[in-house]
């Protein structure tokens, strides 16, 4: 059973001198119910853009389109309304920066309990209870109710604004870039968090993330994005000690690796710019196995572990 | 009052240094770096002086010329203060920093702009660290400007060429005119050590110089600082948070933790066989792909704040093996038991007590 579906997503910012830039350009995903899945790319690669167009949080300068499906409901059906009913009670968001997440005047748990009075029409008293549940399920004492963000520390914010996140019970959990703002001690601790949050509360949890070490840790699925486009899809671990797409095998060459001693090697060129169109293969021009085939977009093939590659599909891969 | 008796405990020890030469490019002897942190309403009303955060606390090292040493630290242990200090953007509290033999902890304000072309800071952020409304050109030349070192317009644009080829944005002509805007992140820390190398500098000091790059151009970067102080023989400082980065790249690593060096050595040997248990912790939270590795272990509770120093051992409420002596006494840097003189280590079990 998928809890989301995404069916050919595009995504398009409109610039005001006219010219658009297409970030996303159609992304068919869909995600199980428990699902930890992870999504990797570099900046400018459309993880982002994907995540908020499926809560319905983009700008309005951009244009979607496609279909997304979450919990059964059509996020895209009816604007700003239907995406109002997805977020909190289906679907929650946690932001990179747990800082500037988080009101700065308000107390923890007041913020915490928030969501459930306007969302799922709890008592004051009632939210302020579950709140000191919650707490005490992302490992923070209570006494943190009582407190202002400014008072606790990078990783006790991330965990509040985890917590504040699961309070209305969505199904499914996004995370952009949770622990890039944060000490490599407490990163683990919060990705061990994440995991642990979707196997208790039977979350789907999709994480958006440029780390691969994130990925490997705390996702059973990677999904892999390049300009735009899914790249790569299947089991974690396959993806990232088997990688199939010859962007995800480079990428993973430009990886340090604190136990390996192995020269480290640099992906020549840059992503394309997305405000001209793109033929064929986004990632032809930087490839070492490009080839004529190359000039016509590459579907993604394989079963369980996909690829969009036709060197990888004509097996000319090493 | 603390802070002092906390400092000259650390001074007495004679600085133990993992190379002994002759003379280091950079030698930092017992630098600390104490802030006055502003007195609370309650400290005004208990009459009590402000507190002080220990931002670095008696720490040595050096760097030879074509060294890379990497200093490694969670947010918050003091190295960009010990970097900033090293190069007089900080005045320390106590210590002594030597770059090529002289005392720059004691030079005049007049005098600190012969050191600033010495001495080099790469910044973290090259989207923050370029003046988004100057030319690549008009931003390498303006230390030349500044410290006056070019003869003619054709003398700065001959400087300023060379500096950009020499970082690999070549050909120059098509770079130099560019805005930062108009650069990947890349170009950008790329256009920013340009701005430093024109000056023939002796140090650099690299402030997380590739966190804030995409994964497919780091590691450019991280070769073109191995170039240059493996061709021009520049001594380099990286702070890095990241292991993985300082394994691939520094000739030794340096540990800090709450403002103390905790362990000091070869790269290799420090990441292959690291010595202080909070150098294994930081080792052992760094994410595996491949899952055969031993499954990350998280070390319990939060970075230390430097303004509250526990007594003794900085780690020890955090610390899996502490023992009652680490509560109570500083450990210092001495060779490990088992490392030898390889790696210096300063905890109570892990190094060789002093004869």
């Amino acid at each position: 059973m998928s809890i989301l579906e995404l069916s050919d997503l595009h995504v398009w910012f409109d610039a005001p001198d006219g010219r658009s830039a297409h970030a996303v350009r159609g992304v068919d995903l869909s995600v199980r119910e428990g699902e930890r899945v992870g999504v990797l790319g570099e900046s400018g690669c459309g993880k982002t853009t994907l995540i908020l167009a499926a809560m319905g949080l983009l700008p309005s300068f951009a244009t979607v389109g496609g279909r997304v499906c979450l919990d059964g409901i059509d996020v895209l059906a009816d604007g700003e309304k239907s995406a109002r009913t997805v977020r909190w009670t289906h679907a929650a968001m946690v932001f990179q920066g747990a800082m500037s997440a988080l009101n700065p005047v308000h107390r923890v748990g007041k913020q915490i309990a928030d969501p459930m009075v306007f969302h799922k029409q709890r008592s004051r008293s009632e939210a302020r209870a579950r709140t000191l549940e919650l707490l005490e399920l992302v490992g923070l004492p209570a006494s943190v109710a009582r407190r202002y963000p400014h008072e606790l520390s990078g990783g006790m914010r991330q965990r509040a604004v985890i917590a504040m996140a699961v309070a209305c019970d969505p199904k499914v959990l996004f995370a952009d870039e949770p622990t890039t703002a944060l000490d490599v001690v407490v990163q683990a601790q919060i990705g061990d968090l994440l995991c642990e949050l979707a196997e208790r509360l039977g979350l789907a949890l999709v994480l958006v993330t440029h780390d691969i070490g994130m990925i490997a840790e705390n996702s059973e699925r990677a999904v892999v994005m390049y300009a735009g486009v899914v790249v790569e899809d299947g089991p974690t671990y396959d993806v990232l000690t088997a990688p199939r797409h010859p962007y995800t095998q480079l990428l993973l060459e430009a990886t340090p690796v604190v136990n390996r001693d192995r020269p480290l090697v640099s992906i020549p060129g840059a992503p394309p710019r997305l405000d001209e169109p793109i033929s064929g293969c986004a990632f032809a021009p930087r490839c070492p196995y490009s080839s004529r085939t190359c000039g016509t977009r590459p579907p993604l093939e394989g079963a369980g572990h996909v690829v969009a590659c036709h060197a990888a599909a004509q097996g000319r891969l090493a | 009052m603390n802070g002092a008796a906390m400092g000259t405990a650390s001074i007495g020890t004679a600085p133990v240094s993992a190379t002994p030469a002759a003379e280091h490019l950079l030698e930092v002897r017992d630098l600390s770096v104490h802030f006055v942190l502003r007195r609370s309403f309650s400290d005004r009303l208990k009459r009590r002086s402000g507190r002080i955060a220990r931002a670095v606390d008696g720490v040595s090292l050096s760097v030879d010329a074509g060294e890379l040493l990497a200093l490694v630290g969670e947010s918050g242990s003091g190295k960009t203060t010990l970097a900033l200090a090293a190069l007089r953007l900080l005045d320390p509290t106590a210590g002594t920093v030597l770059l090529q033999g002289s005392d720059v902890t004691r030079l005049p304000r007049g005098a600190l702009r012969s050191l600033r072309r010495r001495a080099q800071l790469i910044h973290q952020d090259p989207y923050a660290a370029l003046d988004p409304r100057l030319r690549s050109r008009e931003i390498v030349a303006e230390g030349l400007r500044i410290h006056g070192l070019t003869a003619s317009k054709e003398d700065e644009r001959a400087q300023v060429y060379a500096s950009l080829t020499k970082v690999g944005l070549t050909p120059p002509e098509s770079f130099a005119e560019r805005y930062p805007h108009q650069l990947s992140g890349g170009q950008r820390q790329r256009v920013a050590i340009a701005g430093s190398l024109v000056l023939s500098p002796s140090l650099l000091v690299a402030d997380e110089p590739v966190s804030m790059l995409d994964v497919s151009v780091r590691a450019g970067v991280l070769e073109l600082l191995d170039k240059l102080r493996r061709e021009e023989g520049l001594g380099i400082l990286m702070i890095t948070h990241d292991l993985a980065t300082a394994a691939h790249v520094a000739d030794r690593v340096a540990v800090m933790y709450h403002g103390m060096l905790v362990e000091l050595g070869p790269a290799r040997s420090v990441i292959d066989a690291p010595q202080h248990p909070y150098t294994q912790a930081l080792i052992a939270a760094v994410p595996r792909v491949h899952r055969e590795e031993a499954r990350k272990r998280t070390l319990p509770g939060e970075p230390p704040d430097a303004s509250q120093v526990p007594p003794g051992c900085r780690f020890h409420p955090r610390c899996p093996i502490a023992m009652e002596r680490c509560r109570e006494e500083v450990p210092q840097l001495l060779p490990g038991i088992t490392s030898g003189e390889q790696i210096l280590v300063a905890c109570h079990l892990r190094s060789a007590s002093k004869a």
